[in-house]
C-alpha cells in the first residue's frame, strides 16, 4: 500500500473518531456548519483556470498538475519524505476536531516542494476547485537561509468543497513572503496553513478572503527559534448569505519573536464573519512581542461579526498587546473627511476603500 | 467675519459652554487660552459640526450665515477650516488623493473645474512649499505612521490646500519639537493675510511668540473671562489662571 493511500486511511479512522465540526466546538461556534451536513457537490464544470506564465503548481480539485516556464534549479517538487509522512501521522493523532483530518483522508496529492536558495521569482500555486471535493496538502521546506514568494489562489469555478492545505517549514534566516487570495464564486473553502519558523526565521502572509457558502481560512505559526518573526495582514470580505471566518494560533516557544497580526473583515447584507484568533507565550521565553488587532465594519443591520482575540502568556518579559473593534464607520472620520469638504457619500467610500487598502495594498498588482 | 453670540453647548447633557461670545474680524489673529476642561476643545467641535455635541443656546454666523445649519462638508466649502487636536488617522488612503478629492470637492461647490492627478500633483508640490512641511508628506497615508507633531503639520498642509478664510487650529503646537515648532510658526504666518481670519487655540505663549495675536482671550468655565492683546499671553504664561479665578 502506498504511503498516501496508508495516510488517507489512517485520516478516515481519525475523522471517524472525532466530533465533525458544530457551534457546539470552541473552534467552530461562530460558524454556520449546516453547509458541510449536505451531500459534497459533485458537478465539476470545465471552465479554464486562468494560469500565470511564470512558474505556478495547479491543483484542479486536488490533482497536481507543475507548470509555467521552467521551474527553478532551487525548487524541488516530490512525494513526501518518510519524514513528513512521520509528522502528517502525527498531526492526526493531535488533531481536536474531524475538519483537521478531511484533507488528508480525502487527499489527491500529497507533495513534498524543497526550495534550497532564492530563486528570484515567485511560485503561484492554482488551487481550483470546480466540483466534488478537492484536497492537498503541500509541505514545503525553505532551506536555511533561502526565501520562497509564494502566491497561493483559490480559483472556484463551481459548487465544491475545497480542503486546501499547506505546510512551510522555514531554516534559519529563511524567509517567506505568502500572498493568499481567493478568485471565482466560492461554495465550500476549509483552507490551512502552517508554518514552524527557525531561529531568524521570518514570514510575512497577506491574506485576502471572500465569503461564500462556507468559507474558513485557518492559519497556526510556530515560533520555534529565537528572533523568528510573523507579520499577518488579512482582510475578508463577505455580503449576501455569505460566511467566512478567520482562525489563526500563533506560538512563540522562543524569546525574542515577534508577530503582528492585522485582521481586518467587512460584513454586508445578512452575511456573518469571524475572527478567532490566540496567541500563545510559552513559560521561559523573555522578551516575545506580540501584536494582534482585528477590526470588523458591519455595514448592514442584518450583517453580524463576532471576533475573539485571545493572549495566553505563560512568560513574564514578553510583551502582547490585542484589541478588536466591531461597527460602523468611524464617526469621526466620517467629519474629518467631510470637514475637508467631501460629501458624506464620498467620505463613505473613501474611508472603506482605505480600509481595504490598508490590506490589498500589500499584495502584488496582479493578485488586487 | 465670524460672530459666536451666548453659545451654550452640551454633551451629554453635561453643559461645557455656557455662554461664550467672541468675534472675529477678516484679518485677525485670535489666540484662545484655558486650562483644560475650560470648553476649547469642545468650541472646535461645535464649529465643525461634531454630532456629540448639542448647542442648547446662542448661535454663530460666518460671513452673515447661520454656520450651525450646515452641513460639515457646505462649512468647509463655505471656507472654514478647524483642526482638531488629535487629527484622526486614515490607514490605507494616501494623503496625495485626499487632498486632490479636497481640492476637487471645493471646486465643485464653487463651480470650477476639478483637476487630475498629474495636475495636482504640481499643486500639491507648491502647497507643501508654502505650507514649510516635508516633501514626503505627499506620499505619506492620511496621519497614518506620522508622530503627532507630524499630523498638526499635515493639518496646516490642508490648509494651505484648501485656503479658507477662517481657519481654527486647536492646540496645532502640542507635540511637535522646538524646530518644528519654527516651522509651524511660519506656516501659519505665510497663511495670514488680510482676507483671512485665524483662531488658535493653545496653552503655551512660544506659538503665540512666532505667530503675533490681534488679541488674546482666556476662555474659563465655558465663557471668555478675559480679553486682550499679547500682553495677555505673557502674563498667563508667568502667573498662571489662577489671578482670573480669583477676580
Amino acid at each position: 500500500m502506498s504511503a498516501l493511500a496508508t495516510l488517507r486511511d489512517a485520516a478516515r479512522a481519525r475523522a471517524a473518531a472525532l466530533p465533525a465540526p458544530a457551534a457546539a466546538l470552541e473552534d467552530w461556534r461562530y460558524v454556520r456548519c449546516d453547509p458541510l451536513a449536505a451531500p459534497a457537490p459533485c458537478a465539476a464544470s470545465s471552465a479554464a483556470i486562468p494560469l500565470p506564465a511564470a512558474p505556478y503548481l495547479l491543483l484542479r480539485d486536488g490533482i497536481a498538475q507543475p507548470g509555467g516556464t521552467p521551474w527553478p534549479d532551487a525548487w524541488r517538487l516530490d512525494l513526501p519524505t518518510p519524514a513528513v509522512v512521520a509528522q502528517l501521522t502525527a498531526d492526526l493523532a493531535a488533531a481536536t476536531d474531524a475538519s483537521a483530518c478531511w484533507t488528508l483522508a480525502e487527499a489527491a496529492c500529497v507533495q513534498h516542494l524543497r526550495v534550497t536558495a532564492d530563486a528570484g521569482r515567485a511560485l503561484t500555486i492554482v488551487d481550483a476547485a470546480t466540483g466534488g471535493i478537492g484536497a492537498w496538502h503541500l509541505q514545503i521546506d525553505v532551506a536555511d537561509g533561502a526565501v520562497l514568494e509564494l502566491h497561493l489562489i483559490h480559483h472556484a469555478t463551481g459548487p465544491a468543497r475545497a480542503l486546501p492545505s499547506l505546510h512551510l517549514s522555514l531554516g534559519v534566516g529563511a524567509r517567506v513572503v505568502l500572498h493568499e487570495i481567493q478568485r471565482g464564486v466560492t461554495d465550500q473553502l476549509l483552507a490551512r496553513w502552517s508554518a514552524d519558523l527557525a531561529t531568524d526565521a521570518r514570514l510575512e502572509a497577506t491574506v485576502r478572503g471572500r465569503g461564500g457558502r462556507l468559507v474558513r481560512h485557518q492559519i497556526s505559526v510556530h515560533l520555534q527559534g529565537e528572533r523568528a518573526a510573523f507579520e499577518l495582514a488579512a482582510l475578508l470580505t463577505a455580503d449576501g448569505d455569505e460566511q467566512a471566518h478567520l482562525h489563526t494560533r500563533v506560538m512563540h516557544a522562543a524569546s525574542r519573536t515577534t508577530s503582528n497580526q492585522l485582521a481586518k473583515t467587512i460584513v454586508d447584507g445578512r452575511a456573518r464573519t469571524s475572527f478567532d484568533g490566540c496567541v500563545a507565550m510559552a513559560a521561559g521565553i523573555s522578551q516575545g512581542d506580540a501584536q494582534q488587532h482585528n477590526r470588523n465594519l458591519v455595514l448592514s443591520p442584518t450583517a453580524r461579526a463576532d471576533t475573539r482575540p485571545q493572549l495566553d502568556i505563560r512568560a513574564d518579559d514578553v510583551k502582547a498587546a490585542h484589541g478588536a473593534t466591531v461597527g460602523r464607520l468611524d464617526e469621526d472620520e466620517m467629519l474629518y473627511l467631510r470637514l475637508r469638504g467631501l460629501d458624506a457619500a464620498t467620505a463613505s467610500a473613501l474611508l472603506t476603500t482605505g480600509y481595504i487598502a490598508e490590506v490589498e495594498s500589500r499584495l502584488p498588482e496582479a493578485l488586487r | 467675519m465670524l460672530a459666536i453670540t451666548d453659545l451654550a453647548v452640551a454633551i451629554n447633557d453635561q453643559p461645557i459652554l455656557k455662554g461664550l461670545t467672541l468675534a472675529v474680524g477678516a484679518g485677525q489673529v485670535h489666540a484662545i487660552m484655558g486650562p483644560n476642561g475650560s470648553g476649547k476643545s469642545t468650541l472646535t467641535k461645535v464649529i465643525g459640526g461634531h454630532p456629540a455635541y448639542t448647542v442648547t443656546g446662542g448661535g454663530v454666523t460666518y460671513q452673515g450665515r447661520d454656520l450651525l445649519t450646515l452641513a460639515p462638508e457646505e462649512r468647509s466649502h463655505a471656507g472654514v477650516f478647524v483642526s482638531f487636536q488629535y487629527p484622526v488617522d486614515v490607514p490605507g488612503v494616501a494623503n496625495s488623493e485626499f487632498l486632490r478629492l479636497a481640492w476637487n470637492a471645493k471646486a465643485k461647490a464653487k463651480g470650477q473645474p476639478e483637476v487630475n492627478v498629474k495636475d495636482f500633483a504640481a499643486i500639491l508640490s507648491e502647497r507643501i512649499a508654502t505650507a514649510q512641511v516635508p516633501p514626503e508628506f505627499a506620499d505619506k497615508q492620511l496621519n497614518h505612521g506620522m508622530s503627532g507633531g507630524q499630523k498638526k503639520r499635515n493639518e496646516l498642509l490642508q490648509m494651505h490646500v484648501l485656503e479658507p478664510q477662517l481657519a481654527i487650529l486647536d492646540e496645532t503646537d502640542s507635540g511637535v519639537d522646538v524646530d518644528a515648532l519654527n516651522a509651524v510658526g511660519a506656516s501659519i504666518n505665510a497663511f495670514r493675510r488680510a482676507d483671512r481670519a485665524i483662531i488658535l487655540i493653545t496653552h503655551y505663549r512660544r506659538l503665540l511668540d512666532l505667530v503675533k495675536p490681534d488679541h488674546v482671550h482666556v476662555l474659563s468655565g465655558g465663557r471668555i473671562t478675559q480679553s486682550g492683546d499679547v500682553t495677555l499671553a505673557e502674563r498667563l504664561d508667568r502667573e498662571g489662571y489662577g489671578w482670573i479665578d480669583r477676580r
